[in-house]
């Protein structure tokens, strides 16, 4: 094509752009009348296209950001519903039981509202209306005491509330088990004191978890994994925009006078950088909207993001490469792709499920939503980096993949027909 | 049945799409069911999780203290590396992880006090454990504070911890051969929703196209003629994926879906879907770009499974949250799930709050037509 030819070509795609769309500026007249500082041009442009677009901006940004505010309302009870509650019991008052005085004041002592409180101990007459309470589940189990002076203990299911019922009453038996077998062995220990300390409570073990158990934040790092990986829509958007098959734009761009690679690269940058900002804007969403306590390490969260944003950008960029199917689909199968990977991150189910999946198939934490959450937790729950610093490599390493994937496919493309 | 018959063409030329979406949908949930079994709060074996690192050597004492733990709980067998651990606990693969340090035993019959470390989630099981450990080694110091030898200290708590009271169970209730298909079920929850809405929306988008809209307005068949027949459609279509959905339960858990709380689950399952359907028909008149199917598809399916408790337990939920899921079917959908799996008498008391449920369900199905009717009304009056 002469020079005076590529003039009329940039003359008529000039028309026909003002025609069809008067708010999108072209890069291509800009770029005749600019020459020297193009990729500016271009990455100034993409970036106005790209941010009036509402449906990318959906997914990248509004999506994630009503998600995680799914997760808070969803989750806010979770800590308070895990902790330990008293185990609420009915205690059959009959004669037998006046006769268990020491069991009665066992009982009573553990029903005493403090932060030790095991029981809470409803005292009832006849048996009947204890059955009716275990029906109903008011109840988890009621104790009894036969004529022979021996407590029996009734549940209506297996569970950790009837299991810590049968033990408080067993360790009332053992104890005066081991009573007689110590006085038996050795005398002395009434006198020396020994004996009483049956009676006493000791603590026996050094607790030293860390109090970073709290499964919830998990939920939000899913969100922020799911959102970086959307960011692929940006990648899918700048092949649009640079593969002549695929719009109308890109054909005219394609025969401008501009390296595809430059062009893509342009294209690719302005969406990772408002894919990046968006990012941010949901972190600061999380952490000071939702009050989601992520963790303190924010150069550590910060960069995590960069690679997470940019392993989505270019995961979108490979999908938008490597097949030749339309635009929605394309859409479709990188949503489809981001929503069965944040299920194996652990996005939708209790947080058990994440963890059995990867035990049964182990294959599935190399995605890269799990990749970015298991380095969100990494830091938020391991002591040293190196877990951290592992995942983010993966990241890295997955984004090179994908580049050098959409080299392979994207280089020596040419049309002979479109 | 012109129209009908257009619905299925249409269908046809999706066959595709729809047929990846059922297939990634399902596939999730048979994935979640297989990985379950140990589902949080409501399944929780009497049986704590634990791990023992023991840096000691294999002492008396020790093989005492560990044969009881073993007898009383379920050893995880779990590598000696923080990481490892610190996942274990953060998942709950175990509740309670014990690090014997090393000279354990020799300091305990020293009288040194040595102190085992510990790390536990906050759960009641933890709890338990630590109240089992306790016990041990106070029975164990009082014993060698009186002066017994390691061998005696350990036979004796033994018989100590030999008495133990009956436990009766009664009318035990059969949520654990439930649990599997019960994760299943929940799950459908999400999957109908997604399914429903999206396949809906995008065989609707066909004939909710203006040209073709206004050209069936002008045909001689009554609009609402046209409405119904596509309803059928839908429904129709819908029903071929719970059929589906219901024989892989079937063939998975195939004892507890052949019991009556099964067949229940599929009771509900199939009101459920059809009440999906409607959800599916309401959202697709009321969208018109296309672009959007997929937002709206999973946010009203993600946001609804979540604020009922499909995903995590309904009482993990805050009392607010949960006010406003009743609005919604998802809601009694989960509820009576969780009724029915817990269900082990079946007359008509026993099971008039789940059946109270699944009208309530169908009842939305009912009254998301009706809006639908009004919609399609008011758009006719416009034109």
């Amino acid at each position: 094509m002469d020079k005076r030819g590529r003039f009329c070509f940039v003359q008529v795609a000039n028309l026909k752009n003002i025609k069809m769309d008067k708010t999108e500026p072209s890069p291509f007249v800009q770029v005749r009348e600019r020459k020297e500082s193009m990729l500016g041009h271009v990455l100034k442009n993409k970036l106005n296209v790209l941010l009036r677009s509402k449906s990318l901006i959906f997914w990248t940004l509004i999506f994630p950001i009503i998600m995680s505010t799914f997760f808070k309302l969803a989750l806010s009870n979770i800590a308070t519903a895990e902790e330990f509650d008293p185990v609420k019991i009915a205690v059959i008052q009959n004669v037998a039981l006046d006769n268990e005085q020491n069991l009665k004041t066992v009982i009573g002592e553990l029903s005493t509202e403090n932060e030790n409180q095991v029981f809470e101990t409803t005292y009832i007459d006849n048996e009947e209306k204890a059955k009716e309470m275990l029906k109903n589940d008011d109840i988890s189990g009621y104790i009894i005491m036969d004529e022979n002076g021996k407590a029996d203990v009734r549940v209506k299911d297996n569970g950790i509330q009837q299991t810590i019922i049968k033990y408080v009453i067993d360790e009332y038996y053992q104890t005066a088990s081991a009573a007689t077998q110590i006085i038996n062995f050795n005398p002395q220990v009434i006198y020396d004191g020994t004996i009483q300390l049956l009676e006493e409570s000791k603590e026996y073990v050094k607790d030293k978890t860390g109090n970073n158990l709290d499964y919830c934040v998990n939920y939000y790092y899913t969100a922020i994994a799911m959102a970086c990986i959307y960011g692929g829509l940006f990648g899918l958007e700048a092949v649009k925009e640079t593969e002549a098959n695929l719009s109308k734009r890109a054909a005219r761009v394609s025969v401008a006078p501009v390296h595809k690679l430059k062009m893509l690269f342009a294209n690719v940058t302005a969406g990772f950088i408002i894919q990046y900002i968006e990012i941010l804007i949901l972190l600061a969403y999380i952490v000071f909207v939702l009050k989601g306590n992520l963790t303190n390490n924010v150069p550590w969260i910060l960069l995590l993001s960069l690679a997470g944003s940019f392993a989505g950008t270019t995961f979108g960029l490979f999908i938008g490469i490597s097949n030749k199917k339309d635009e929605n689909t394309k859409v479709g199968m990188l949503i489809a792709i981001t929503m069965v990977c944040s299920f194996f991150a652990g996005m939708m189910g209790a947080p058990q499920m994440k963890y059995q999946m990867e035990k049964l198939i182990p294959v599935v934490k190399y995605n890269p939503v799990s990749l970015i959450t298991d380095g969100f937790h990494a830091l938020y729950s391991y002591i040293t980096l190196d877990m951290y610093f592992e995942k983010l490599i993966s990241v890295i390493i997955f984004s090179i993949i994908m580049i050098a994937l959409s080299y392979i496919f994207i280089r020596r493309k040419k049309y002979d027909s479109i | 049945m012109t129209v009908f018959k257009n619905y299925f063409k249409i269908v046809a030329r999706y066959k595709w799409l729809i047929l990846l979406y059922t297939g990634i949908c399902i596939g999730i949930s048979i994935l979640n069911m297989s990985s379950g079994g140990n589902a949080p709060e409501q399944f929780m074996e009497n049986k704590p999780n634990i791990a023992i690192i023991n840096n000691d050597e294999e002492t008396v004492l020790i093989k005492g203290f560990t044969q009881y733990i073993t007898e009383k709980s379920e050893i995880v067998e779990l590598e000696n590396n923080e990481e490892k651990i610190q996942d274990a606990l953060f998942y709950r693969e175990v509740d309670y992880v014990l690090y014997i340090p090393e000279n354990y035993t020799q300091d305990f019959i020293n009288k040194k006090e040595p102190q085992i470390e510990i790390k536990k989630t906050a759960e009641g099981s933890a709890q338990y454990t630590q109240m089992m450990v306790n016990k041990y080694i106070k029975l164990a110091d009082i014993y060698n504070r009186a002066g017994m030898n390691e061998q005696k200290i350990v036979d004796s708590i033994k018989s100590d911890l030999e008495k133990q009271v009956d436990i009766v169970i009664e009318n035990e209730s059969n949520t654990k051969s439930m649990a599997i298909p019960s994760l299943y079920y929940n799950f459908a929850n999400y999957s109908f929703l997604a399914i429903s809405i999206y396949i809906i929306a995008i065989v609707m988008s066909v004939f909710n196209n203006q040209m073709i809209k206004k050209k069936n307005s002008i045909c001689k068949m009554p609009y609402k003629k046209i409405s119904n027949q596509l309803f059928l459609g839908n429904v129709i279509l819908i029903l071929g994926v719970w059929v589906v959905y219901v024989l892989i339960s079937l063939i998975l858990c195939k004892e507890a879906m052949l019991t009556m709380n099964g067949l229940l689950l599929m009771l509900n399952s199939f009101i459920f879907i059809i009440t999906a359907a409607s959800i599916g028909f309401l959202v697709s008149s009321l969208v018109k770009n296309k672009d959007a199917i997929s937002g709206i598809v999973n946010v009203v399916a993600l946001g609804l499974s979540f604020i009922s408790g499909c995903f995590a337990p309904q009482q993990w939920l805050n009392s607010t949250v949960l006010t406003v899921a009743k609005f919604f079917p998802s809601y009694w959908y989960i509820k009576a799930n969780t009724e029915i799996i817990e269900l082990t008498s079946y007359g008509f008391e026993d099971i008039k709050s789940i059946l109270t449920s699944i009208s309530i369900i169908f009842g939305f199905g009912v009254l998301y037509v009706f809006i639908i009717g009004i919609i399609n009304k008011i758009k006719l009056h416009k034109k």
